[in-house]
């Protein structure tokens, strides 16, 4: 997952930078703290989401709502993803710890 | 116990801490000393500490038929497993030996005692008590990281660590208490 990480991350310089940079952007959401950072997050459809987990513990990014999926537990320094395909709202927790929540807002491209 | 009289504490309350929440008594005898903790003494402590709650969580999955029960017990494991990884790593690191003490001797005296309590439960008045036991033990760990372990620690490092496993142990504490409100 690190290395599939070292790859988005070039995108979400470009993305920090405040221009698109083809056809998508990069979102990157930090877990530290036993909490999503930013916890609720606009995206358009076609962009990445990509979850960091700095902290000891193992989490993950679960969708909860009627979207499914699942970065699978990641460990510390680990990285998943997410691509939305559809506009609307995407809650996710962290399945091993349901106190976290957070949300995707996902517009049209 | 109540919170002031947590506040008070001195080193010495680490294992009565402990033990009152593993007992659930209310009030423990007044400590009758107070001897600081060295570095190895704080790692044996954190060890000791995750240790135990291991192996609570490894009971409670022989015993329990409850679904939200066995997920606590599993991230019980995962996460304590993880710590124990980071300190195991750290003390490597630095080249300090955990060492016994009677913090650590304590804790699994009184651990030994809650599992007695536990033993001849089944169904939902086990589950009710594991996840009575899990709320006493993380708000008495949590008491203990903010008002003896970080205070004490002298080595950076290691209380930067102690630092980071709080906010675990206080989402552990949320999900017994949300978990336990649910139970029958």
């Amino acid at each position: 997952m690190i290395g599939r990480f070292a790859i988005v991350l070039p995108l979400a310089v470009f993305a920090a930078g405040g221009g698109r940079y083809g056809p998508s952007r990069t979102h990157i959401i930090e877990i530290h703290g036993m909490a999503f950072h930013p916890a609720s997050l606009n995206v358009s459809v076609g962009d990445t989401v990509v979850w960091i987990n700095h902290d000891i513990v193992p989490h993950t990014a679960t969708g909860s709502g009627r979207r499914k999926w699942d970065s699978g537990q990641l460990q510390q320094g680990d990285s998943g993803r997410y691509v939305p395909r559809r506009a609307g709202r995407a809650p996710y927790t962290c399945s091993l710890h349901p106190t976290m929540k957070g949300l995707l807002i996902i517009g049209r491209e | 116990m109540s919170r002031a009289r947590l506040h008070d504490m001195s080193l010495i309350a680490v294992p009565l801490v402990f033990a009152a929440a593993l007992h659930a008594q209310a009030v423990p005898p007044a400590p009758a000393a107070a001897p600081d903790l060295s570095d190895p003494e704080v790692a044996h402590v954190a060890v000791t500490a995750n240790n135990i709650d291991i192996n609570a969580a490894k009971f409670a999955q022989t015993r329990t038929h409850n679904a939200g029960v066995k997920q606590f017990a599993a991230t019980m494991i995962t996460d304590h497993t993880a710590v124990n990884a980071q300190a195991a790593a750290l003390a490597g690191k630095l080249g300090v030996t955990p060492k016994d003490n009677a913090v650590s001797q304590s804790l699994q005296t009184a651990a030994a005692d809650a599992r007695k309590k536990l033993e001849p439960l089944h169904g939902a008045a086990f589950d009710r008590a594991y996840m009575d036991r899990e709320i006493a033990y993380h708000q008495a760990v949590l008491d203990a990281i903010d008002k003896v372990l970080i205070p004490t620690t002298d080595n950076a490092e290691l209380k930067t660590l102690l630092q980071n496993v709080r906010p675990a142990v206080a989402t552990h504490l949320e999900l017994a208490k949300a978990l336990r409100a649910r139970l029958k």
